[in-house]
C-alpha cells in the first residue's frame, strides 16, 4: 500500500529561485487559470446556497463583507510593481484563509455539493500556489513580505456564513482579475523569448 | 551468569538471524562479533570468535582448538589469526562465491567437532544514486491528472532489499511515496501548475542511502496531453486535391496552448506524410491538407503537444478516412494487343487489351474507354466505346493500323494510349537478343541485350498449360519497361511450380517488333507423379524399357533427365541416368531368367519423383534360339523319314515278301485259264496286273450299313426319274466311308460319273463275319470267299445297275464298255470293313447281323459290270452267307482273279 503524505509547508519557506522571469510568467498564467476557476466557483457557490443566493439579482449588503483589501482598480495605474506585489500578497494571503473557512463551512452546510467542494479545493490549492509564486517574485525583486496575521473564523450564523462565503468567492475573483492584470504588466516588461 | 549470557545469545540469535548452534554443548560456548545485517561485496570483513571462559573450563579447549568454516568448508589456519587463548579473528574479502553461514567451531577431545556460533552474511551493495529522473503528468478531461508518474534508472543491482522513495516539494507542499525500484507516482489533491516543484528519489538499504539529483520542474511542462479527437474531414468538389481536417479541443486552454502534428496517407499506402510543424499553428481547430491525389481515400491522424514544446507528444488520434473528389484521369491506359493468325481471307483478328489506369492517375471511377482505330490509307476513323478492358477487331490484309484508347470518368478523358499494328506483309523489326529468364529474390527476372532505336520494351507472359502451348488472351499479362532497361522483374502473381512463357517485344516508336520468348519457372519442384515404366521388349540379357511422358501440369519443373533404378531379385540396386529426351532405354548385361524390379525417376532442378515400380523377368532363351534348335531337328527327322520311305519304296517287293506271304492266285489256276471267259481277261491292261505272276490279288472289304442301303435306294429312285445323279459311296481309297452320309452331286458329265463310280468299283471282295452266333467279334474278320457258286441277285433290277457306274469297264452283259475308261480307272481290289447291320433296320439281314450284300453285290457287279454296292447289300441270300461263313471260319484267303463270269 503506497502512502502519500503531504504536509503543509510554511509559505515563507524558500525554494530554489529559478529565473524570476519564468516565475512571473508562471504566476501570470496561474492567475489566469485561477481566475477562470474563481468564476466557476462563484457560480457554483451561488447555485448551491439556495434562495436567495441563486437569484440572478442577488446582492447582499456590503456591510457583511469580510476583512479584505479592495482591488482598487481605479488606482491601479498609480501603483508601483512592488505595491502591486504587496497588495496581491496581502489579499491572497487573507483570501486563502477565508477560502479555507468557507470550505470547512460548506462541508457542513452542503456536504453533497461535490462540484463545489472540488472547486473550493482547487481554488484553495491554486491560491496557495499563487501566493507562493507572488512571494517568490517578491523575494526575487527584493520586496519584503508584510507581517500578516491569519484571520480567524467568526462565530456567525449559517446565513452569515453563506453571505461571507459569497463575498470570499467574489473577492477571490476580483482579486484574481487584479492579479492577472498586475502580472500581465510585469510580463510585458519582460524581454521576449 | 552463564544462564543469563545464554539467554542473551538466544535473543540475539532470534533478532539478528544468526546461527546459534550449541553443537551439542550444554551452554553457549562462544560468540562471533560483529553480527552485521549485511556486508558489502568486494570489501573486507573482519569477524572475531570469542570462546567463553566457562566453555574453556568445561571442555578444556582454547583458541588452538578453534577454527572457522564457510558453510562446510573449513578455513585454513593461515587465513585467520589467534588473538589470544580464547579468540580468533578472520578477515575475508566478501565475494559472490563466499557461502554463508560463517561458523566458529571448536574441536574437542576425541576429534568431536562442535559449532560455537554462526552468522549469515547478506552480501550486496549500497544503493547507487538513481539517474535520469523523468516525470510525466497525463491529461484528465479538461484539466490534468492529480498523479505524477516518474521513472529513473536505479543503477547497479544492490542484491539487498532497497527502498526507493519518490519525493516532491513545492513552496507550499511536500509529497513523498514509496516506489518500486525504477518508477513511482505521486498523487496530489490538485496537480500544482505554474509552480516550481522539486523532485528527487531516495534509495536506502542496509548498507546505505543515496539520493538522486534534484529535478526542478513545473508540472505543466511535463504533461502528455490526450490525443485530439478528429471531428470530421470534409472535401470540396472544386478542390480535388485537398481535404479539411477538424478536431476538438478538450484541454482547458488556460492551462496551456497546444500545437498539432498532422499526418496522412492514402488508404493503399502504409507510409505517412506529416505536415510540417511550422504550418500547424497553435490552438488551431482545423487544417486544410493540400497536394492530395484526386479520388483517393486518405487516412488522417493528429497529435498534440504543449505549444512551447515542453512535455510529451500525445498519442496519435484515432484515424479518420475521407476521399478526395474526382478529377480528370491524368494517366493513359496501358494498351497492348494479341494478333491472331490470318484466316482464309488473310485477315487477322486482333485482340486489343488495356489495363485500367492506376488509381493514382485514374482520378475517379473509370466509366469506360474510347477506342479509335485508324487504318493507314483510310482517313475515316472508326471510334467506339468499350466498358471493359479488351476489344476484338478484324484487321484487313495489307493495312497498317493505328489504335488509340482513352479512359474517361465523370470529369473528363485521359490522354490517349496509342499502338501501331503494321500490315502483315510488312517485315517485322528485329527482336531482342540473348533473352534470359531466371528466378531471383523470389521473383522472375528477365534479361536481354539492349536493342538500339527502340522506345520501350513490352514484356508479355502467361502460365503455360501444355507443352509448347501459347498464351490465351485471358491469361496474358504484360508490363512495359523503359528503353534504357535491359532487365526487369515480372510484376504480378507469379506462382511457383508453374512454367511461364515470357515474350519480350521491342517497341519501335509505338510499333512492336518481333518477339523472342523464353520459358522459366519461378520455383521448380519435384514432379507430382513419376513416370510409369514398362518393358517394351525383353531379351535374354537385357530389356528395352519404355516410360511415359509426365503430364505437363504435373512436372513442376523442367525434366532434366531420367534415372532408371533396377534391381535384380536379391541383388543390389543400380541406376542409370539418361537424358530427358529419352523415354526408352535398353538395359544390358542383365542376368538370364531373373526377375528385375525397375522404376524410373524424373529429375527436375528441384528434385526427383519416382514412378511406380515394374517387375519383369529376363528370358531363358534368346529369341530364335529355340527355333534354331527345333527346326534343324525337325528337318533332320523329316529327312530321315523321307529317306526311310524311299528305301521302303524301292525295296517294297522285298518288304512285301516279308509281310505278306505268297498266296496262290486262283486266277492263275488252270481252271481259270480253262474258263471260257479267259479271252475277256486278256483285255485287261497290263497295269492292272499288279501281280503278273498271279500271286497276290487286291481285295477289299466293304462295310454295309443299313442306312446307306436306304439312302442308296432313295438315290436309285431319284435317278430313275431321269436326272443323272451320282451318289458317292466311296468305299475305296479316296472315297468317303459308308458311315458318312451319301453326298449327292448332280453332273451332266459322263466322265465325272464314270470317275465316281469307278472309285466304288468292287471287283473282288469277301464277306466279313462280325459276330459269331450273335456275339460281336472283337475285331473285324476278313473272309475270302472261295466259292465258285454264282451269287444271287436279290431285288436287283438290271436296268438300274448302270446308274452306279461300271466295274472294270464291264456292263451287265459282260461287255467292255470302254477300254480307255478301263485304263484310266483301273479296277482296284481292296478290303472294305464289314458293318454290323441291325436286323430291325434291315430285315434282309440275318439275325446274326451278317450282311452279305457286299459279296453278293460285288459278285453281281462283277457280273453286270456296274457298281451298286449298297443296293446289292440287300439282296444277299442268307443261306449262301451262312454257308460261306461256316466255310470261312478259318479266315483263310482265297485269291481270285478280277472279273467273274456271269452266272
Amino acid at each position: 500500500m503506497e502512502v502519500i503524505r503531504a504536509k503543509k509547508a510554511p509559505i515563507q519557506c524558500s525554494l530554489h529561485n529559478p529565473d524570476n522571469d519564468h516565475v512571473i510568467r508562471q504566476t501570470h498564467n496561474l492567475s489566469k487559470l485561477l481566475l477562470s476557476h474563481s468564476q466557476d466557483l462563484l457560480k457554483e457557490y451561488l447555485k448551491c446556497q439556495g434562495d436567495p443566493f441563486n437569484q440572478s439579482d442577488f446582492r447582499p449588503s456590503p456591510s457583511s463583507q469580510p476583512d479584505l483589501p479592495r482591488p482598487l482598480p481605479e488606482m491601479w495605474h498609480s501603483l508601483t510593481d512592488e505595491e502591486r506585489l504587496l497588495d496581491n500578497f496581502t489579499a491572497h494571503f487573507l483570501l486563502s484563509h477565508h477560502l479555507r473557512h468557507t470550505q470547512e463551512e460548506q462541508k457542513e452546510l452542503n456536504p453533497n455539493a461535490a462540484v463545489l467542494h472540488a472547486l473550493l479545493e482547487t481554488s484553495l490549492n491554486r491560491t496557495c500556489h499563487l501566493l507562493a509564486n507572488i512571494r517568490a517574485v517578491m523575494d526575487n525583486m527584493g520586496v519584503a513580505p508584510p507581517d500578516l496575521d491569519a484571520p480567524l473564523p467568526g462565530n456567525i450564523t449559517i446565513f452569515e456564513q453563506k453571505v461571507k462565503g459569497y463575498w470570499v468567492c467574489e473577492g477571490s475573483r476580483d482579486w484574481l482579475e487584479r492579479t492577472e492584470r498586475d502580472f500581465a504588466s510585469l510580463v510585458d516588461k519582460l524581454p521576449n523569448f | 551468569m552463564h544462564v543469563s549470557q545464554n539467554l542473551l545469545v538466544l535473543v540475539l540469535c532470534a533478532q539478528l538471524n544468526v546461527l546459534c548452534v550449541m553443537g551439542g554443548l550444554d551452554l553457549q560456548c562462544g560468540v562471533i562479533e560483529p553480527v552485521p545485517s549485511a556486508v558489502e561485496l568486494h570489501t573486507e570483513f573482519t569477524a572475531t570468535c570469542v570462546l567463553f571462559e566457562s566453555c574453556i573450563r568445561q571442555h578444556v579447549a582454547n583458541a588452538d582448538d578453534m577454527y572457522w568454516k564457510f558453510q562446510q568448508h573449513k578455513v585454513p589456519k593461515e587465513q585467520y589469526t589467534k588473538i589470544n587463548d580464547t579468540a580468533i579473528r578472520i578477515t575475508v574479502n566478501i565475494t559472490d562465491e563466499l557461502n554463508s553461514p560463517l561458523t566458529c567451531n571448536v574441536m574437542l577431545h576425541g576429534q568431536v567437532e562442535h559449532n560455537i556460533y554462526g552468522i549469515f552474511l547478506n552480501k550486496g551493495f549500497p544503493p547507487e544514486k538513481p539517474q535520469n529522473l523523468t516525470c510525466i503528468v497525463h491529461q484528465a478531461g479538461k484539466s490534468l491528472s492529480d498523479t505524477m508518474l516518474c521513472t529513473w534508472n536505479p543503477g547497479r543491482e544492490s542484491h539487498l532489499d532497497t527502498r526507493y522513495t519518490l519525493k516532491a516539494q513545492t513552496i507550499t507542499n511536500t509529497y513523498e511515496n514509496i516506489s518500486r525500484i525504477d518508477e513511482g507516482e505521486l498523487k496530489m489533491t490538485t496537480m500544482p501548475v505554474f509552480v516550481n516543484m522539486m523532485i528527487w528519489v531516495e534509495a536506502e538499504n542496509q548498507l546505505g542511502k543515496s539520493t538522486s539529483k534534484q529535478s526542478y520542474l513545473d508540472p505543466v511542462d511535463v504533461v502528455k496531453p490526450s490525443p485530439p479527437e478528429i471531428e470530421k474531414i470534409s472535401s470540396e468538389k472544386e478542390f480535388p486535391n485537398s481535404l479539411v481536417v477538424s478536431w476538438n479541443l478538450i484541454l482547458n486552454p488556460l492551462l496551456f496552448k497546444l500545437k498539432y502534428n498532422i499526418r496522412y496517407r492514402s488508404a493503399s499506402s502504409s507510409d505517412w506524410t506529416e505536415v510540417p510543424l511550422s504550418e500547424t499553428g497553435s490552438s488551431i481547430k482545423s487544417f486544410r491538407l493540400q497536394d492530395l491525389k484526386p479520388y483517393t481515400e486518405y487516412r488522417v491522424s493528429v497529435r498534440c503537444i504543449k505549444e512551447d514544446g515542453f512535455g510529451y507528444w500525445s498519442d496519435w488520434s484515432k484515424e479518420m478516412s475521407a476521399t478526395t473528389p474526382e478529377a480528370k484521369p491524368s494517366g493513359k491506359p496501358d494498351l497492348w494487343r494479341v494478333i491472331g493468325p490470318s484466316d482464309s481471307d488473310k485477315n487477322r483478328l486482333v485482340t486489343l487489351m488495356w489495363k485500367e489506369p492506376d488509381p493514382s492517375v485514374a482520378n475517379g471511377k473509370i466509366l469506360g474507354y474510347e477506342v479509335e482505330i485508324e487504318a493507314g490509307r483510310y482517313p475515316a476513323v472508326k471510334r467506339f466505346t468499350v466498358n471493359g478492358t479488351s476489344a476484338d477487331y478484324m484487321l484487313t490484309e495489307g493495312r497498317t493500323y493505328r489504335i488509340t484508347v482513352a479512359a474517361f470518368n465523370s470529369k473528363g478523358q485521359s490522354p490517349r494510349a496509342s499502338l501501331v499494328i503494321p500490315a502483315d506483309s510488312q517485315k517485322e523489326r528485329p527482336p531482342v537478343e540473348d533473352l534470359k529468364a531466371f528466378p531471383q529474390d523470389g521473383k522472375l527476372r528477365v534479361e536481354w541485350k539492349a536493342t538500339p532505336n527502340i522506345t520501350e520494351y513490352v514484356i508479355e507472359w502467361c502460365a503455360m498449360m501444355e507443352e509448347g502451348g501459347g498464351c490465351s488472351t485471358e491469361s496474358i499479362e504484360w508490363q512495359r519497361v523503359s528503353a534504357s532497361s535491359i532487365n526487369t522483374f515480372l510484376k504480378g502473381d507469379i506462382k511457383p511450380l508453374k512454367r511461364y512463357k515470357i515474350l519480350v517485344f521491342p517497341v519501335y516508336s509505338g510499333t512492336p517488333g518481333a518477339c523472342r520468348s523464353v520459358e522459366e519457372y519461378l520455383k521448380q519442384g519435384c514432379p507430382t507423379i513419376g513416370p510409369t515404366v514398362r518393358t517394351r521388349k525383353k531379351e535374354r540379357n537385357g530389356a528395352l524399357l519404355e516410360w511415359n511422358l509426365i503430364p505437363f501440369m504435373s512436372r513442376n519443373g523442367f525434366i532434366r533427365n531420367y534415372t532408371i533404378f533396377y534391381q535384380a531379385e536379391g541383388g543390389v540396386e543400380e541406376s542409370i541416368t539418361v537424358d530427358y529426351a529419352n523415354r526408352q532405354y535398353t538395359l544390358t548385361s542383365l542376368s538370364t531368367n531373373t526377375m528385375y524390379a525397375v522404376h524410373v525417376s524424373a529429375n527436375t532442378d528441384a528434385g526427383s519423383k519416382n514412378g511406380s515400380e515394374f517387375t519383369f523377368t529376363t528370358l531363358k532363351f534368346a529369341p530364335g534360339e529355340i527355333e534354331a534348335i527345333v527346326v534343324p531337328v525337325c528337318l533332320g527327322f523329316l529327312f530321315t523319314a523321307v529317306v526311310t520311305l524311299l528305301l521302303c519304296f524301292n525295296k517294297r517287293d522285298l518288304i512285301k515278301k516279308h509281310i505278306w506271304p505268297q498266296v496262290p492266285d486262283p486266277g492263275n489256276s488252270r481252271i481259270a485259264n480253262w474258263s471260257p471267259d479267259s479271252p475277256v481277261r486278256h483285255n485287261f491292261s497290263p497295269k492292272e496286273q499288279v501281280c503278273p505272276e498271279g500271286i497276290i490279288t487286291d481285295f477289299s472289304v466293304i462295310n454295309i450299313e443299313n442306312d446307306n442301303i436306304d439312302d442308296y435306294n432313295k438315290a436309285s429312285d431319284s435317278l430313275k426319274k431321269g436326272k443323272y445323279t451320282s451318289e458317292e459311296h466311296s468305299s475305296g481309297i479316296g472315297g468317303s466311308s459308308c458311315m458318312s452320309s451319301p453326298r449327292q452331286s448332280v453332273s451332266d458329265s459322263d466322265e465325272a460319273d464314270s470317275a465316281q463310280t469307278t472309285s466304288s468299283t468292287v471287283q473282288y471282295s469277301s464277306v466279313v463275319a462280325t459276330s459269331y452266333r450273335g456275339q460281336l467279334p472283337s475285331a473285324p474278320v476278313f473272309t475270302r470267299s472261295e466259292s465258285t457258286q454264282p451269287l444271287l441277285d436279290c431285288e436287283e433290277r438290271p436296268e438300274d445297275q448302270h446308274l452306279y457306274g461300271n466295274l472294270n469297264g464291264f456292263n451287265r452283259e459282260g461287255q467292255l464298255q470302254n477300254s480307255e475308261q478301263g485304263v484310266r480307272h483301273p479296277s482296284r481290289l481292296y478290303f472294305k470293313r464289314p458293318r454290323m447291320i441291325n436286323e430291325d433296320a434291315d430285315p434282309s439281314c440275318d439275325s446274326l447281323g451278317f450282311c452279305p450284300a457286299d459279296e453278293v453285290t460285288l459278285q453281281d457287279s462283277a457280273a453286270t459290270g456296274t457298281s451298286q454296292p449298297d443296293r446289292e447289300r440287300q439282296t444277299v441270300p442268307r443261306n449262301g452267307i451262312n454257308a460261306s461263313l461256316e466255310r470261312n471260319e478259318t479266315k483263310s484267303y482265297v485269291p481270285q482273279q478280277n472279273g467273274y463270269r456271269a452266272q
